[in-house]
């Protein structure tokens, strides 16, 4: 591209909109979506929250003082004291990592899982094909909270059992997304080639086949970002989450609930936490979902 | 169709075995057992032979299993672990509690959203589809127990209007019914809206329009009747999942059905329990994706084509 300097200004818009590559023209289509650049708004300011979440100390979260007992919000403690006088400020905001990192590893697992799962099951069809579909279809079937229930009781309760619990009942989506999309790509000409100068199987799926059916499968990882806050965030609700005195944000919300009358702020800080994060992936995979759907591109 | 109902109902058997294995094995493979809470120091250890050997826990987890499913096959979900009553009736009891949640939830939730989306669609970009776009984007982005909560605040400690929970009387169902409906019309509405969307500009609306078709009836036939299928999915699985027991829902509102009991059951390790109640609940999740594709041809005749004409191949190649 620098061998031709000033080309850009010699050509026309629309060819310069072509002369774009793939990447750059879903960045260019982001930053024209408003409700993307909100997201990514909250989620660049989340990730500040978090990086500054690194300093405080996890004594300093779980201390408890009976002088701040139900402590009503100042700017000491913006969000209160709770039953055990801990500073809920703090507190919400050390389990921003807890809420951010499951997110991100559970979707993550749900991911690699059924895109491995899904594009085997599309590239080779027949058999593997039946088996993969019919056992993601039995997973599938099971009701999501309540296999993430089972699953937290065989594995204990903790942080890395609740990733891998709401990671594993995200896969019968990637699985079918993945399939789907790699169903449309294998017969193309460009996959035909690469077998044909003898590319093993494996090769050509990883390196041909999905990288070519990607959109599909980025932006329901976006979403399922969101999905897995929440499923997390309610599995913790309802005592199967990290447990406690980690502050997170579904234990929190729960913790509060015993004193919803008396002092709501327990439960309503943290739980507009999840709220704006899940909204912050819901805002960012609806403006991905426009940026990468060739259907709605004008 | 029969035969697609059949096959589809068949294709029940092979999910109900590998659901109930993996959950018997999972709970069985769980920490702790049935027998730990009836052991005191007192127990000796003949008395704890004998208490493994009557729940079998001297046996293989296979064993275990064989049995379950043996008497499953037979139609009887077995006694809880806990509180050696029958499973089934436990299910059928708070089974009516979770049927009447759902299809509140499910009246409340399309009445509000199927409107609002079409609404939403038809004004596109302005500022009705703003803000009903933003709406049900935070609808969806809000933990549904952390709404609950919200609207227990509301609704019943500051203007005491209704009971915060329980299941005395109608006005206790209030809440949780608005609640369940609210969820559902978050994901229906944004459904709606955006295959509405997808069918405004085609060339048959146009047509249509051009024609003289009023544009109630434009809307009402041309327009949804095309747009029905994602709609009904949304709904469907939104329903499902309500239907297999909103566990959380349940639980906040101290809604007896049947969500909470297998809360309660996982929370007990109560195997049998547990097992009956996933296996319960699988089967009536399944069952309403079966009733929702055959929605599809209800609403769609080029569906309903597709199985007539399948009839008809067979009959002719007869």
């Amino acid at each position: 591209m620098s061998k031709i300097p000033n080309a850009s200004e010699t050509v026309p818009e629309a060819k310069q909109q072509k002369k774009r590559s793939r990447f750059g023209e879903i960045v260019h289509s982001i930053k024209r979506n408003k409700s993307a650049v909100a997201g990514l708004i909250i989620i660049a300011l989340l990730l500040l929250i978090l990086i500054g979440s690194l300093f405080i100390k996890y004594e300093a979260v779980t201390a408890t003082s009976t002088a701040n007992r139900f402590r009503t919000p100042d700017l000491e403690f913006p969000f209160g004291g709770d039953n055990m006088g801990r500073n809920v400020f703090l507190r919400t905001i050390y389990g921003s990592r807890y809420s951010l990192s499951i997110g991100f590893l559970a979707a993550a697992i749900s991911t690699v899982l059924g895109v491995f799962l899904g594009s085997l099951a599309g590239y080779y069809g027949g058999l593997v094909d039946d088996i993969i579909m019919r056992a993601s279809d039995v997973l599938a079937s099971i009701p999501g909270m309540l296999l993430g229930m089972v699953i937290i009781t065989v594995l204990g309760q903790s942080l890395q059992n609740l990733i891998i619990a709401v990671g594993v009942t995200g896969v019968p989506i990637f699985v079918r997304i993945t399939r789907a999309s790699v169903l449309t790509i294998k017969n193309q000409e460009y996959v035909e080639a690469s077998r044909a100068i003898g590319m093993s199987h494996l090769r050509v799926i990883f390196t041909q086949v999905l990288p070519n059916g990607l959109s599909p499968i980025i932006v329901t990882f976006t979403s399922s970002l969101g999905l897995s806050i929440i499923v997390a965030a309610s599995l913790s609700f309802l005592g199967f989450g990290v447990p406690v005195p980690k502050p997170e944000w579904g234990t929190l919300v729960s913790a509060g609930r015993n004193y919803i009358r008396t002092s709501p702020n327990l439960m309503s800080f943290p739980g507009l936490f999840i709220m704006i994060t899940v909204l912050a992936f819901n805002l960012l995979g609806d403006g991905l979902r426009d940026a990468l759907d060739p259907k709605l591109k004008k | 169709m029969l035969r697609y109902v059949l096959k589809r109902i068949l294709w029940l058997i092979p999910v109900i075995i590998c659901v109930s294995f993996i959950v018997f094995a999972l709970m069985d493979l769980a920490p702790g057992t049935i027998i730990d809470a009836m052991i005191s120091e007192a127990t000796t250890a003949e008395d704890i032979a004998a208490l493994r050997a009557k729940y079998d826990l001297d046996k293989p987890l296979i064993y275990r299993y064989g049995k379950y499913m043996f008497r499953l096959a037979q139609g009887d979900l077995g006694l809880s672990d806990v509180s050696q009553t029958s499973v089934w009736d436990k299910y059928i009891t708070r089974l009516p509690n979770t049927l009447l949640l759902s299809l509140a939830a499910l009246v409340i939730g399309s009445a509000i959203s199927i409107p609002m989306g079409i609404n939403a669609a038809r004004h596109a970009g302005k500022i009705t589809d703003t803000a009903t776009t933003t709406f049900t984007l935070i609808g969806m982005s809000m933990p549904s127990f952390w709404l609950a909560l919200l609207l227990i605040l509301l609704f019943s400690y500051y203007l005491g209007w209704v009971p915060a929970g329980g299941n005395k009387g109608f006005s206790a169902f209030i809440l949780p019914a608005v609640c369940s409906g609210l969820l559902l019309m978050a994901n229906s509405t944004r459904q709606t809206r955006s295959s509405m969307l997808e069918v405004l500009n085609s060339d048959y609306l146009r047509t249509a329009r051009a024609k003289g078709v009023p544009e109630k009836v434009v809307i009402r036939k041309h327009a949804l009747g095309n747009a029905w299928i994602p709609i009904l999915t949304t709904i469907g699985s939104s329903l499902g999942v309500s239907l297999a027991g909103s566990a959380v829902i349940e639980s906040v509102f101290a809604w007896p059905g049947v969500g909470r009991a297998t809360v309660d059951a996982v929370l007990a390790r109560d195997v049998t329990e547990t097992c009956g109640m996933i296996i319960m609940s699988t089967i009536i999740y399944v069952l309403l994706q079966l009733i929702v594709d055959l929605m599809y041809a209800f609403v769609d005749p080029r569906i309903r084509a597709q199985y007539t004409n399948r009839k008809k191949k067979r009959r002719s190649a007869v």
